[in-house]
């Protein structure tokens, strides 16, 4: 297992889209720093607005480029898993005997690290970005512990999402139609559950917010402030998610041949 | 006998066909065995189903008893088509597979680039490779972690003459040098013929016949093939005088099956000494590929 683990990592940071992305995804993080006071002045006929005197600091902002990560770690866990299928590299360690599930974990912890490396390198320069701006600001015990408990939160929910992206990934197999996919599920699921919903409420009169059950609709959790009341639900479907991608991913790829 | 691996009945099914059908197989350890079939035989599903990348229908594989010990697993290695990061350097793929088998030595990959004839090549990307040198490439990443069993599907294929002697010469190096026993899938027979220790000849998923070296060779050994203005009096000539009773005839042209001592020369000579005129004269010892087709075609008649 180690030695796949070492295996893989050294395949994820050999691969150029590894540093593409994290690059694109720190630039969309501090760019959106710096467009934060117009973000929301905007609305409100001040395009200029300066948000430090409404107390905006670098820690306050800290977690916010945790929002850019989404698109791109999603291009390249796709990427890194189908890669080795299109290109039938994944035999030339089934073939020497390893394990299907040891090789599995192993790609879902790498993706894991990458999804955490890019998470920290977006907050990084999010958090530079705003001290930039309007300065480091005190690192008060209230603001971090509601950080902490926003990027703790953001860490299992992308879990969760990598978890079923990569379990995409090793069932369709293909990098244009796991991207496809991947994307497709992220971006339309919104109108899906829309269209359930309604048709839920429709035909059996029952008022149920799918959303609450569609994992990315949690990725908003890094901004922080929570209410208590919701984190049994975020707990419950990012572990859902997880076991079943997991299950689901494991299993079919022990069963399905390698061509 | 101290067979490596044996199938037992080996099917394979896809979509109500039979790829694969009832193959049973021995390969000795050491062996150089080749598996000859045509295009579509089902050669490499069974290097599929043996290698574990693929689920038998039916029937047993069994690896000799060294291959159950822990670890030993690691020791079977195979190249079906190069399966290579082609936007990896050749050192950098090697490396991939030093760090996934655990293989602490690194010199391994300048040792085994340079015995594939990629020495200098170590630093080029895979995508700028000719087929050529990522079969070569293919066969250095299946060497990583000293396999004791190779399972090699086509390699020669999209070699240049240069290419196909080297991995010739490589093949018997390891067999005869390193003691490792391979397992070549191929439909060119020449090449095969100068390697192979043993074959088996596979046709439409079944296996046709298995043999040696040895038992290839007094098959075809012997075969004197002339063509004659007179057919039956070289017959009457060859049996009367030199006592060769084998023979088939085909238009005016004579088969003969010679035995030991009996050459091209002494019956050229005791047919000019008839008075039959000889328009050519042959030994026809090497006629391998005569000898698999009659093999295959047998089978699918």
């Amino acid at each position: 297992m180690l030695g796949l683990l070492a295996s893989d990592f050294y395949k994820l940071f050999h691969r150029k889209v590894f540093y593409i992305c994290m690059i694109l995804a720190v630039a969309f993080s501090a760019i959106g720093v710096f467009t934060l006071g117009y973000t929301v002045g905007a609305p409100y006929g001040m395009p200029d607005l300066d948000l430090k005197m409404f107390g905006y600091n670098g820690f306050m902002v800290l977690t916010q480029g945790a929002s850019s990560v989404m698109l791109f770690a999603m291009i390249t866990t796709v990427l890194f898993i189908s890669n080795e299928f299109s290109n039938s590299t994944i035999r030339n360690v089934l073939i020497r005997g390893k394990n299907r599930f040891a090789v599995y974990a192993s790609k879902l912890i790498v993706v894991f690290s990458m999804v955490t490396m890019y998470t920290l390198a977006c907050c990084g320069a999010s958090f530079a970005s705003g001290c930039y701006l309007w300065g480091m600001g005190e690192p008060k015990q209230e603001l971090l512990l509601h950080l902490a408990q926003g990027f703790g939160l953001f860490l299992l929910v992308s879990a969760a999402v990598y978890s079923f992206i990569a379990m995409l990934a090793f069932l369709i197999r293909s990098t244009g139609g796991a991207l496809g996919t991947s994307i497709a599920a992220t971006s339309f699921m919104g109108v899906i559950l829309a269209g359930g919903q309604y048709l839920l409420l429709r035909w059996f009169n029952l008022k149920i917010d799918l959303n609450n059950y569609w994992i990315t609709g949690y990725l908003g959790v890094n901004q922080g402030g929570v209410p208590s009341s919701e984190i049994p639900r975020i707990l419950i479907v990012s572990l859902s998610y997880l076991v079943f991608s997991i299950a689901v991913g494991m299993i079919t790829f022990w069963k399905r041949e390698i061509k | 006998m101290d067979y490596i691996l044996e199938t037992e009945k080996l099917t394979k099914v896809y979509s109500r066909k039979k790829v694969v059908n009832e193959v049973s197989l021995q390969i000795n350890k050491g062996a150089i065995y080749g598996l000859i079939g045509k295009n579509g035989s089902g050669k490499t599903t069974i290097i599929r189903m043996i290698t574990g990348l693929a689920e038998p229908t039916s029937g047993k594989i069994s690896f000799s008893k060294d291959f159950a010990k822990p670890g030993m697993r690691a020791k079977i290695s195979a190249v079906i088509e190069p399966a290579l990061f082609t936007y990896m350097s050749a050192a950098q793929n090697m490396e991939t597979q030093r760090l996934a088998l655990g293989v602490r030595d690194k010199s391994v990959i300048k040792r085994l680039l340079d015995l594939v004839g990629l020495g200098d090549a170590g630093s080029k990307k895979v995508k700028d490779f000719s087929l050529g040198m990522r079969q070569r490439l293919a066969i250095a990443v299946a060497l990583v972690g000293d396999p004791e069993f190779l399972f090699l599907d086509e390699p020669i294929n999209g070699l240049d003459p240069i290419g196909i002697r080297d991995i010739r010469d490589m093949i018997n190096s390891l067999s005869h040098e390193n003691g490792v026993t391979v397992m070549i899938s191929s439909h060119i027979l020449s090449e095969l013929t100068k390697v192979a220790t043993n074959y088996g000849v596979i046709n439409s998923g079944e296996l046709v016949k298995q043999f040696s070296s040895e038992e290839l060779e007094s098959s075809i050994k012997g075969l004197v093939v002339v063509k004659v203005n007179d057919v039956q009096r070289a017959v009457t000539a060859i049996t009367e005088e030199l006592g060769l009773n084998e023979y088939q005839i085909e238009e005016n042209e004579l088969k003969i099956h010679v035995r030991d001592g009996v050459g091209v020369s002494e019956i050229n000579s005791v047919l000019a000494k008839n008075d039959v005129i000889v328009e050519s004269i042959s030994s026809n010892s090497n006629d391998y590929e005569g000898y698999f087709i009659k093999l295959m075609e047998g089978s699918s008649s």
